[in-house]
């Protein structure tokens, strides 16, 4: 097995394996650490390396492992798999009104809390799309659903979190 | 006239609709607001927050090691636990090492705004009515209600909740003339009401119900003063 093969085509997405593996795991009980999901899914594909026919399509497959684990995971203690908003690991916790360094957007809390507050297979699938940026082929292939439960999870996501934040909030610089 | 399913104008926002779709938006005005509306939440997912996470190198050293090494076990773990100890020792020698006081509370408001300086909150909504902007779009995230309304002579453009330690607070920017104002809203906190002088900064503090206001800005002592005593505050919390 080519292992340098497999680290150029799987390493660049490392840190975005860790984001969603941190969506997954947050707020969850099942003492499922994000770096021990995100060495399980490399691990794991290291192993099925052989099955990814299109080394462009790693990203994709990488989350597919993540979730699956996850899911097996979550089932193992018999609780219903949902993607969780991150909440301290990548906003820190107690959050400075003035971070050190740099100032949040101020309506990042405003935009987490909406999205908390989608059913989970909405926030999943607007969170695929709109964050990571998978086409709705990749999205069906990753959550097992037809496409066309992919359009309506993400549209019904997509219309909540306007009815929730106000159409005029979503446009940069939107003036009230 | 039959308008697409939100579905459909949804799909249209990612280039996944079908054929017809994007004529009829292209000459319907209704619609055409609705997938902006759509199309706005999602630049706004995508540019508000994190795809990636920084690695932390014991993870990256895990996930590359040769099969041969263990690589379900707590590779990460051990490597991070080094890491830990490592900030803890580093922290203890700053502790010492620091024997001055802890700054108060409003040294700390101050350092803040410093820091905030020229970075203050993007405009993303703003309008003469202060009250009004609060209402609609901070009110529901702010954490601490009652929440306060304007300064005279001073326009909102920012907001976010926030911690100073335990203590919950709301961070309000607001820009009068050229100059940046920073006023920090506590709850339940005890601070002494009136204006100190730091540096080039003035900080003044004022109790409203069970909330403590606390104004920072380049304006002397007693400039900022009476204008913090004049901010409107919400029904309530006075």
């Amino acid at each position: 097995m080519d292992r340098h093969a497999f680290d150029r085509a799987t390493l660049a997405h490392l840190g975005a394996v860790l984001a969603f593996a941190r969506r997954l795991t947050r707020g969850r009980r099942e003492g499922w650490e994000p770096e021990d999901l995100v060495q399980a899914t490399y691990a794991r594909a290291y192993d099925r390396w052989r099955d990814l026919e299109d080394p462009g399509r790693a990203r994709a497959w990488l989350f597919t492992i993540a979730r699956r684990l996850h899911i097996d995971r979550v089932r193992s203690h018999r609780a219903r798999p949902e993607l969780r908003l991150v909440r301290g690991s990548d906003r820190r916790a107690p959050e400075r009104c003035v971070a050190p360094e740099t100032v949040e957007r101020p309506d990042r809390a405003a935009l987490e809390d909406a999205l908390d507050a989608l059913p989970g297979s909405q926030r999943e699938a607007v969170l695929l799309r709109d964050l990571w940026g998978f086409r709705y082929e990749e999205i069906a292939e990753m959550t097992g659903v037809p496409i066309g439960t992919v359009r309506s999870r993400i549209a019904r996501g997509r219309a909540s979190l306007v009815e929730r934040l106000g159409a005029d909030r979503t446009r940069a610089g939107g003036a009230s | 006239m039959t308008h697409p399913s939100d579905a459909l104008l949804s799909a249209h926002v990612d280039g996944e609709a079908p054929e017809g779709v994007a004529a009829h938006v292209a000459s319907c005005v209704q619609c055409r607001a609705r997938v902006e509306a759509l199309a706005g939440v999602a630049g706004w997912v995508a540019e508000t927050l994190d795809a990636e996470h920084e690695v932390p190198p014991s993870l990256l050293a895990a996930v590359t090691a040769e099969p041969a090494a263990p690589r379900s076990g707590s590779g990460w773990r051990g490597a991070a636990a080094a890491a830990a100890l490592l900030s803890l020792v580093g922290a203890l020698v700053l502790a010492l090492g620091d024997g001055a006081r802890t700054p108060s509370l409003r040294e700390e408001v101050v350092a803040d705004h410093r820091r905030l300086g020229a970075g203050a909150p993007e405009v993303f909504a703003s309008g003469a009515d202060a009250s009004e902007v609060l209402a609609r779009h901070f009110a529901p995230h702010l954490g601490v209600a009652p929440v306060v309304g304007g300064l005279p002579g001073a326009e909102l453009v920012g907001g976010r909740r926030c911690t100073f330690g335990d203590t919950p607070a709301a961070l309000l920017t607001y820009r009068r003339a050229a100059e940046t104002l920073s006023l920090f809203v506590f709850d339940g906190v005890d601070e002494a009401e009136g204006c100190a002088r730091y540096g080039e900064e003035s900080v003044c503090a004022r109790r409203a119900g069970a909330l403590t206001l606390m104004l920072v800005g380049p304006e002397p002592p007693a400039e900022l003063g009476p204008l913090l005593a004049s901010a409107t505050v919400a029904r309530g919390a006075q």
